[in-house]
């Protein structure tokens, strides 16, 4: 029997080769812990506003962290020189382009289109 | 200062009343390129019964504690991160608010395997040494 379906779709630039990630890959990426596909491309994150609800969507629903957790996993990272932070857009548009526009790039919409010119992973 | 005021006082050995604030900020910016500023600021607001903590805390609002750093970052690879963090801190006479070199680091990944990688990490540390370590981050 389907569950109920989820509000957000992850997504990424067309040329990335990945068509499925595991729960853990999709942590490992937006905690910036994993930092190149296996193709040997950077990976580049886009995330929304902490208090964005489709961020908190991506973490709950997605990632099974809230999101003061994935901020303050971020911080300890950042700053104790051990990895860099995330790219902020403002908006899902902004989410959009950023990621159809930048090589490696991935990030998240509510709902994307079918003829949004980026690629849906699936998570597994 | 610390010693004289307890024995001054009472037997007890921890302040009877104390509170401290401490309140950081911490903001980002991309600098493009792989290349990422950092920066923090943190105060702390102590007020004592018996004890000074972080100043004359025992007779009023101590506001003599606080840090600021900066931090830089800069990925020129997937492979490569170079970072390094700037830091004054005012706390008592041991800290003055003398800028310093907290720590830099030269990481180099040169194993990726699915989720898990191997590196060696160079360090520049507070204690002025340079260290060298394996590094096997797990997932």
């Amino acid at each position: 029997m389907a569950g109920p379906a989820l509000a957000v779709d992850i997504i990424a630039h067309r040329d990335v080769s990945q068509a499925v990630l595991s729960v853990a890959s999709a942590r490992a990426i937006f905690g910036m812990r994993h930092v190149k596909w296996p193709d040997g491309t950077p990976i580049k994150v886009f995330v929304l506003a902490d208090q964005h609800p489709t961020h908190g969507s991506l973490c709950k629903e997605r990632l099974n962290l809230f999101p003061y957790q994935l901020r303050q996993s971020w911080d300890r990272l950042v700053y104790s020189g051990i990895a860099q932070a995330p790219g902020e857009v403002s908006s899902e548009e902004e989410m959009l382009s950023r990621v159809a526009s930048t090589p490696g790039a991935i990030g998240y919409v509510r709902k994307a289109k079918t003829h949004d010119q980026v690629k849906i992973l699936r998570i597994e | 200062m610390i010693r004289s005021r307890f024995s001054a006082s009472s037997r007890w050995c921890l302040p009877l009343l104390c509170w401290a604030l401490s309140a950081t900020s911490a903001t980002a910016q991309e600098l493009g390129d792989g290349l990422q500023l950092h920066g923090f600021l943190s105060q702390a607001v102590v007020r004592s019964s018996d004890n000074n903590v972080g100043g004359d805390s025992a007779s009023k609002v101590a506001w003599d504690m606080r840090e600021m750093g900066v931090n830089m970052s800069w990925r020129p690879n997937p492979d490569w991160l170079v970072s390094g963090q700037a830091l004054a801190r005012w706390a008592g006479d041991a800290d003055d608010g003398d800028l310093r070199l907290d720590y830099g680091f030269i990481d180099y990944t040169f194993l990726t395997y699915g989720d898990d990688r191997a590196g060696l990490r160079c360090a520049w540390a507070r204690s002025r040494t340079l260290s060298a370590s394996i590094t096997l981050p797990a997932t």
